[in-house]
C-alpha cells in the first residue's frame, strides 16, 4: 500500500475517526471538541489538495487508481479528487464558522460530530468504487441530513421538515437501489470501473427481455432528482431553513449537489441511454423555470432562496441532459461556492443589522445629506441591445476557433451557450433598468458579468471538460447521446427563445401594461388565480400532505380493525 | 411437508401472523424477545430444510409474502408504542425470509437474513423495557422530546430504530441487498416499498419523541448509566461489524 491509497483512505477516515473521537473524549469541553474536529478537516483537505496537485503533476491522462480489496473499494479519478477538494473546503468552512456561531446552542458536541460523520460520509460517497459502497454512503448522506436538520429539538417545524427531506430523499435512494441491483444482475460486478468496461463492450445486455442499462439509467436519474430537489420531488428544499444556517450552507453548496455528481460518475451508463438524458434535460428545464418563477413570488426571503437553489439545480441536471456532464460539475462547484457565501454571511448580515440599522445617527445626515436628490442616468439601451448580441456572436466564433471547429455540430453546447446569453443579457437588462449617477461604470461592470458568464460556458467549461474527462470518446459520447434531429433541435431554439423572451419582456413591463386588469374583471380573477397558484408552490406539498395523512389514518383503521395485532 | 408447516407458524405469513402477534401481546415482557428472537431463527432452519416448490403454489406463497410485509409495514405508520411497533416491524420483516426461499437462498443465509432483520427487533423491545420503566409507557410522544431527560436513552433508541429501519451499515441493509438480488423484479418493487414504509414509520417515531417540548425527569428514574450506554454503544458497535463482514462476505460471491 502506498501513499497514495493511504490518502485516498484517510478522506473519509479521517472526519470519521473525528466524529468518534470528539464525543467520547471531549464531551466536557465544547471548545475543545470544536478545534478538534476542524483540525482533523484541516488535515482532510490538505490530503484532498495533494491527491489534486500530485493528479496534476502527473499529467491530465494519468488512469483513475482504485483502491480496495476485491470488489470493494475507493476509486481516484478526477472526479472524486475536484469533488474531494471541494467538500473538504466548504465542510471546512462550515465548521470554522460554526465555531462561534453555533456556541450558544444545546448539542454543540453532538453537532461537530454529526457534520463530521456528514463530511466522511460525502467524502466516501464521492470516493466510492462500488456499488455497494456507494448504496451506503448516499443512504448514510439522507440519514444524517435528517439529524443536522432537525438539530434544533425544540422546534417541532425543523423535525416536520427534517422529514420531508428524509423521505423523499429515500424515495430516491431506493430507486437507485433498483439502479444497482439491475446493472449487478446485468453485467455481473460491482466495482465500477468493471462494471463501466461490461458497459462499454456490451450496451444492449437485456433481462427478461428489458434493456439493463437505460432502466437503470432512468432509476439513477430518479435518485438524482430526489437528491437535486427536481420537480414534483422539490417541496422539501424551500421548507428546510429551520435547520441551523451552517446546515443550510453545507446543504445548499454540497448535499443537494449530488444529482450532479450521480449524472458524472455514472456517465458510462448514461451516454448509452439517450432517452433518460432527454427526460433529465425536460425535467431540469421545467425545475429551472418554475424554481425561478416561484422564487420571484415568495414573499419569505428563505424560502425564496430555497427555491433559487431549485432553479440552480434545475440548470445543472439540464447540462447532464445535453451531455455536457463536466459543466455540471463545474456549475455545482461555482453554485457551492457562492450559495455557501451567501447562506453563512447572511447570519453575519442578521447580526450586523441588530447591532446597527445603518441609519447614521447625525440629524443633518438624515435632514440634508440623506434626501439630497441624485442625479442618475440610465445606460443608453440600443447599446445594452447591441452588447447583448454582438458578445455571443463573436464568443461563438471564438469557441469555433479555439475550442473545437466542430463547435457548431455539438447540440448540448450551442443550448449551453444560448443559456448563457440568456442569463447574461437577463443580468445586463436588468441593471440596465436600474439608474445610476456613473452610467459608464455600471455598463463596464456589466459588460463584464456578461462576459464572463458567455464565456464561462464555452471556454472555461472546455478546460474543464478536458481535466474531467481526459478521453475524447466519451466526452463526445455524452454530447450525442444527448443530441435530437436537427429539426426538433431548430424548433426547441426556437420555442425557448420565445418563452424566454417573452417572460423577460412580461416581467420588465408587467406594471406599465397593468397586466393585472381591471379589479372585478375575468382576466383579473385569471391573473390572480395564477398567482396564487405561484404563491400555493401549484399546491404540490398540499397534495402531498394531504395523501401522506389518508395513508396514516387508512392505517390506523386498520389497526384498530385487526386489534394491533 | 411437515417443516413448511413449521416454518408457516414460526415464520408466519397473514393471516397466521395475527394470531403469533396477538401471542406475543400476551406473554410476559421477559419471554418477549427469546420468543421473537427464537421463532424466525427455527422457522428460517426449518424453510431451509425443505426444497421451494415451484408453479402456482410459489407463485400463492409469494403473493401471500408480498401482501404480508406490505400490510404490516403500511400499519407501521400509525403506530407510537415501542412493544407493538417493534413485532409489527418484525412480523413485516419476516416474508423476505420467504422470498429469498422461494428463489433459491441457500439454507446458512436464510438464517443470517432472519437474524439480521430481527434482532433489531429485539433491541427495540428492550428499549421499550426501559423507556416504560421511566415514562410509565412505552408510547413515544406523549410528554415531549426525551433528549433533555434522557440523552444517553435517547441516543440508544435512535440507534435501535436506524438498525430496525435497515440503514447501513447494520446487518439489516446488506440482508435485504441480498434478498432483492435473490429475488424477481416484481418482488423487488415489494420489497423497496416495504422498506420506504419502514424508513416513513420509523421518522414518524423520531418525530414524536424527538421534537416538541422540553419535560422533567421523573422523579426516581435515571437516565442510561454510563456502562448501560457503554454496552449499547458495543452492541451497536457489533451490528456495525457483523454488518460489514456479513455484508462484504455476501458480495465478493
Amino acid at each position: 500500500m502506498n501513499w497514495i491509497d493511504l490518502a485516498v483512505l484517510a478522506l473519509p477516515l479521517l472526519p470519521l475517526l473525528s466524529a468518534t473521537f470528539v464525543p467520547m473524549f471531549c464531551a466536557g469541553h465544547r471548545r475543545r471538541a470544536a478545534r478538534w474536529s476542524i483540525a482533523f478537516i484541516v488535515i482532510t483537505l490538505m490530503a484532498a489538495a495533494v491527491l489534486l496537485a500530485h493528479h496534476l503533476r502527473q499529467g491530465l491522462d494519468a488512469p483513475a487508481v482504485f483502491v480496495g480489496i476485491g470488489q470493494m473499494g475507493l476509486l481516484l479519478d478526477p472526479l472524486s479528487m475536484a469533488m474531494a477538494v471541494l467538500v473538504a473546503s466548504i465542510s471546512l468552512i462550515v465548521h470554522v464558522y460554526s465555531f462561534n456561531y453555533m456556541a450558544e446552542e444545546p448539542g454543540y458536541v453532538r453537532f461537530y460530530a454529526l457534520l463530521d460523520l456528514m463530511t466522511a460520509a460525502i467524502l466516501l460517497m464521492i470516493s466510492a468504487g462500488d456499488l455497494v459502497t456507494l448504496l451506503v454512503a448516499w443512504f448514510a448522506v439522507g440519514q444524517l441530513l435528517y439529524f443536522l436538520l432537525g438539530h434544533n429539538t425544540e422546534r417541532p417545524a425543523a423535525g416536520r421538515y427534517a422529514f420531508w427531506t428524509y423521505i423523499t430523499y429515500r424515495l430516491g435512494d431506493l430507486a437507485l437501489v433498483g439502479a444497482a441491483l439491475l446493472l449487478v444482475q446485468g453485467y455481473g460486478a460491482w466495482d465500477l470501473p468493471t462494471l463501466f468496461e461490461r458497459i462499454g463492450a456490451n450496451p444492449h445486455v437485456a433481462l427478461g427481455g428489458v434493456a439493463v442499462v437505460p432502466l437503470a439509467a432512468l432509476l439513477a436519474a430518479l435518485a438524482a432528482f430526489a437528491r437535486s430537489a427536481q420537480f414534483p420531488l422539490h417541496t422539501w428544499l424551500p421548507y428546510t431553513m429551520d435547520g441551523p444556517t451552517p446546515v443550510s450552507a453545507l446543504m445548499h453548496a454540497g448535499i443537494v449537489n449530488a444529482g450532479g455528481f450521480l449524472f458524472n460518475r455514472l456517465s458510462p451508463v448514461f451516454i448509452h441511454a439517450p432517452d433518460v438524458l432527454h427526460l433529465a434535460f425536460v425535467v431540469g428545464l421545467i425545475t429551472a423555470l418554475l424554481g425561478s418563477a416561484l422564487m420571484l413570488t415568495q414573499n419569505d426571503i428563505k424560502k425564496s432562496l430555497g427555491y433559487s437553489t431549485m432553479g440552480q439545480m434545475g440548470f445543472m441536471i439540464m447540462e447532464c441532459g445535453l451531455g455536457a456532464f463536466s459543466l455540471a460539475v463545474y456549475h455545482l462547484i461555482a453554485h457551492g461556492l457562492f450559495k455557501a457565501t451567501l447562506f453563512l454571511s447572511s447570519g453575519n448580515v442578521i447580526g450586523d443589522t441588530r447591532k446597527d440599522d445603518s441609519v447614521p445617527p447625525d440629524d443633518i445626515y438624515t435632514f440634508v445629506a440623506e434626501r439630497r436628490p441624485t442625479r442618475t442616468v440610465k445606460v443608453p439601451w440600443l447599446l445594452a441591445a447591441l452588447i447583448t448580441v454582438l458578445v455571443p456572436a463573436v464568443v461563438l466564433g471564438l469557441s469555433h476557433w479555439l475550442v473545437a471547429a466542430n463547435f457548431f455540430n455539438k447540440q448540448g453546447a450551442v443550448i449551453l451557450l444560448f443559456f448563457g446569453w440568456v442569463t447574461g443579457a437577463q443580468v445586463f437588462f436588468s441593471i440596465h433598468k436600474l439608474p445610476s449617477e456613473n452610467p459608464w461604470r455600471s455598463l463596464t461592470l456589466i459588460f463584464l458579468s456578461f462576459l464572463i458568464v458567455v464565456v464561462g460556458y464555452t471556454l472555461i467549461a472546455h478546460g474543464f471538460e478536458a481535466f474531467l474527462y481526459p478521453n475524447p470518446v466519451l466526452r463526445d459520447a455524452g454530447y450525442a447521446a444527448a443530441g435530437i434531429n436537427l429539426l426538433a433541435f431548430d424548433i426547441l431554439v426556437v420555442f425557448l427563445t420565445v418563452v424566454l423572451v417573452g417572460a423577460w419582456l412580461v416581467t420588465f413591463y408587467a406594471h406599465s401594461l397593468n397586466l393585472e386588469g381591471r379589479p372585478g374583471s375575468l382576466w383579473n380573477a385569471a391573473y390572480l388565480n395564477l398567482y396564487t397558484l405561484f404563491s400555493r408552490e401549484f399546491y404540490l406539498s398540499d397534495v402531498y400532505v394531504q395523501t401522506a395523512r389518508g395513508a396514516v389514518n387508512w392505517a390506523k383503521r386498520i389497526n384498530v380493525w385487526l386489534r394491533w395485532v | 411437508m411437515i417443516e413448511l408447516l413449521i416454518a408457516l407458524v414460526l415464520l408466519p405469513l397473514f393471516p397466521l401472523s395475527l394470531l403469533v402477534n396477538a401471542a406475543l401481546q400476551v406473554l410476559p415482557v421477559w419471554l418477549r424477545i427469546p420468543v421473537l428472537l427464537a421463532l424466525p431463527v427455527i422457522g428460517a432452519v426449518a424453510l431451509g430444510m425443505t426444497p421451494a416448490p415451484g408453479g402456482p403454489l410459489a407463485l400463492g406463497l409469494s403473493v401471500l409474502a408480498g401482501f404480508t410485509a406490505l400490510l404490516y409495514a403500511w400499519r407501521l405508520l400509525a403506530v407510537r408504542e415501542v412493544f407493538i411497533w417493534a413485532r409489527l416491524q418484525a412480523t413485516s420483516a419476516w416474508p423476505l425470509v420467504w422470498m429469498a426461499w422461494l428463489h433459491g437462498m441457500s439454507p446458512d443465509k436464510l438464517v443470517a437474513v432472519a437474524l439480521a432483520v430481527t434482532v433489531p427487533a429485539a433491541v427495540l423491545m428492550l428499549m421499550a423495557c426501559a423507556l416504560r420503566r421511566r415514562l410509565g409507557a412505552a408510547y413515544v410522544g406523549l410528554v415531549g422530546r426525551m433528549g433533555p431527560a434522557y440523552p444517553r436513552l435517547t441516543g440508544a433508541w435512535v440507534v435501535a430504530l436506524l438498525a430496525a429501519l435497515a440503514a447501513p451499515p447494520f446487518p439489516g441493509f446488506f440482508a435485504l441487498l441480498a434478498v432483492m438480488h435473490q429475488i424477481s423484479a416484481g418482488l423487488v418493487v415489494v420489497v423497496l416499498a416495504v422498506w420506504l414504509l419502514w424508513s416513513w414509520a420509523a421518522a414518524v417515531l423520531w418525530q414524536h419523541g424527538l421534537f416538541g417540548p422540553e419535560f422533567a425527569r421523573a422523579t426516581g428514574t435515571a437516565d442510561l448509566s454510563l456502562t448501560g450506554s457503554t454496552a449499547w454503544l458495543m452492541l451497536a458497535a457489533a451490528g456495525v461489524v457483523f454488518g460489514l463482514i456479513g455484508g462484504w462476505a455476501w458480495w465478493m460471491h
